[in-house]
């Protein structure tokens, strides 16, 4: 329950915030409970991301993973639970030794350690490539606009679309605009990127790219959260994968434990039919 | 005297229908940029009153409102010109358009347009400003501008509360010289389609330099 604790429980992976920076969870989501109405749709789900590790939330569309990824992105407010990132609670302030709802400005502070990649990438349709990721960091940050050219061209480098600069999204691929989206993320500086299902819009021969992108990143060690339905990726990349049903997370382990021998009937069922599309 | 011994008498007042026109389109479209993102705003409270507003403005006649602006504040015991009423008038009057028509431009906006925005940690206000109303402008050009071709005609009706403009000039004429009514009203009638050509020319222009579709 939402109260006095200001120490984030314990859980299986022993750490808490009192340990080194390098020690404790970048993430830490405890008991997240999120409620549409009468719909419940994270029941209670706790998960540790530790610093430089790649998840990745598997399972049936409806089964609450995006919704996960949203609520650390603050894009929705839990109905109950926790979020710490790098040791500082997000979704709640204390305020007299009680925990409130962190209020909107808070949230905006806190949205900036988190990039979010969406489905339908959501680039700015007005803005060329390098105005898309130039923007939050000049109006948020007020950044310098050499030092913004320095770090774009880093950026769209690093996405491999150096040439793109200037051409505005509707010129570009579904897989350039991804990628120009995940280098929009990565301006503000994030500790962690969150990929909510990042290619599941995207044409068979561009899914590619973009999986390599999020590869590099994941080399470089930056902690990531990532929904998807490649299960190639999750085999190659995760150090972690979770499987999530209806709100809660069924399993989870080393991808080459869950998706190569899963315990759970369900995990097997969903395999079964992901493999067999 | 014939009617065209009177003409440029008439037209002289083309002054007074291009100010009102100016003035009523710039106020209400500075207005509406303003007032259309309340008229979404999370807090009943704001939004409430702008959906009366919006309602009330499209529902009544102009006349209602000139009238209103003219005796009502008449009878308030403010002495205002006839121009500075008709202005105040159509102001009221086509703000309530405007934010109806830049809502719709707002509302057409993806989700995930205001979520990137609100992901990236740019402000709510900031995002609005520089993310979503250049989106929704684009959307709403057609139906704004044409809107503002309305406004340049509505202007006419202020020449019943006296005010020196195109079709009240014709009126006080064609009084003395009913013969020449055909002429003079015809000619003004050819001043407000060119008025109204302008504008469409800018919608137009518009378009082109910022397709809703981004196709370049």
């Amino acid at each position: 329950m939402r109260g006095i604790t200001t120490v984030p429980p314990q859980t299986k992976v022993d750490s808490d915030l009192t340990a080194t920076p390098s020690e404790r969870p970048m993430v830490r989501v405890h008991e997240l409970r999120k409620e549409f109405g009468e719909h419940v749709v994270l029941d209670g789900v706790s998960l540790d991301v530790q610093r430089g590790q790649v998840v990745c939330l598997i399972g049936p569309s409806g089964s609450g993973k995006t919704t996960l990824i949203r609520c650390v992105n603050c894009l929705e407010r839990p109905t109950d639970g926790e979020i710490w990132i790098d040791g500082v609670r997000i979704d709640a302030v204390e305020r007299k030794g009680r925990w409130v709802p962190a209020p909107e400005r808070e949230l905006l502070k806190h949205r900036v350690s988190t990039g979010m990649v969406f489905q339908n990438f959501n680039l700015f349709p007005h803005l060329t490539a390098f105005e898309n990721i130039t923007y939050a960091p000049r109006v948020v940050r007020g950044t310098s606009s050499d030092e913004l050219r320095d770090r774009a061209f880093d950026l769209l480098r690093r996405v491999h679309l150096e040439d793109k600069a200037d051409h505005f999204p509707s010129q570009l691929s579904g897989g350039q605009q991804q990628r120009i989206a995940i280098a929009r993320a990565l301006a503000m500086g994030p500790s962690v990127m969150l990929f909510d299902e990042a290619t599941s819009a995207l044409d068979p021969e561009l899914v590619g790219d973009v999986l390599g992108v999020m590869s590099d990143l994941a080399r470089e060690g930056m902690t990531m959260i990532v929904v998807t339905h490649e299960m190639g990726f999750a085999r190659d990349i995760a150090d972690n994968v979770v499987f999530m049903d209806q709100g809660k997370i069924i399993e989870q382990g080393r991808p080459e434990k869950v998706l190569g021998d899963p315990e759970h009937r369900r995990t097997q069922d969903f395999l079964r039919r992901v493999v067999h599309r | 005297m014939t009617g065209w011994d009177l003409l440029p008498a008439v037209l002289k007042n083309i002054s007074g229908t291009l100010a009102l026109t100016a003035a009523v389109i710039a106020a209400s479209t500075v207005l509406a940029l303003v007032l259309a993102p309340l008229t979404r705003s999370p807090h009943r409270l704001v939004r409430l009153p702008m959906k009366a507003y919006t309602y009330i403005g499209r529902a009544l006649p102009p006349l209602t409102f000139l009238f209103g602006a003219f005796f009502g504040l008449a009878a308030a015991g403010v002495q205002v010109a006839p121009f500075m009423a008709a202005f105040i008038a159509f102001v009221v009057f086509a703000t309530a358009y405007n934010i109806e028509i830049i809502r719709g431009g707002l509302e057409a906006v993806p989700r995930g347009q205001y979520e990137a925005a609100r992901s990236l940690g740019v402000p709510p206000r900031r995002a609005m400003l520089g993310l979503i109303m250049p989106q929704a402008l684009r959307i709403a050009t057609p139906a704004y501008l044409t809107r503002m071709t309305g406004i340049v005609k509505d202007t006419s009706l202020a020449s019943v509360i006296g005010v020196s403009e195109l079709t009240a000039a014709a009126g006080r004429m064609v009084v003395f010289e009913p013969d020449a009514a055909l002429l003079l009203y015809g000619a003004v009638g050819l001043v407000y389609f060119a008025l109204a050509s302008v504008i469409i020319a800018v919608q137009h222009l518009l378009e082109r330099r910022f397709p809703p579709s981004y196709a370049k």
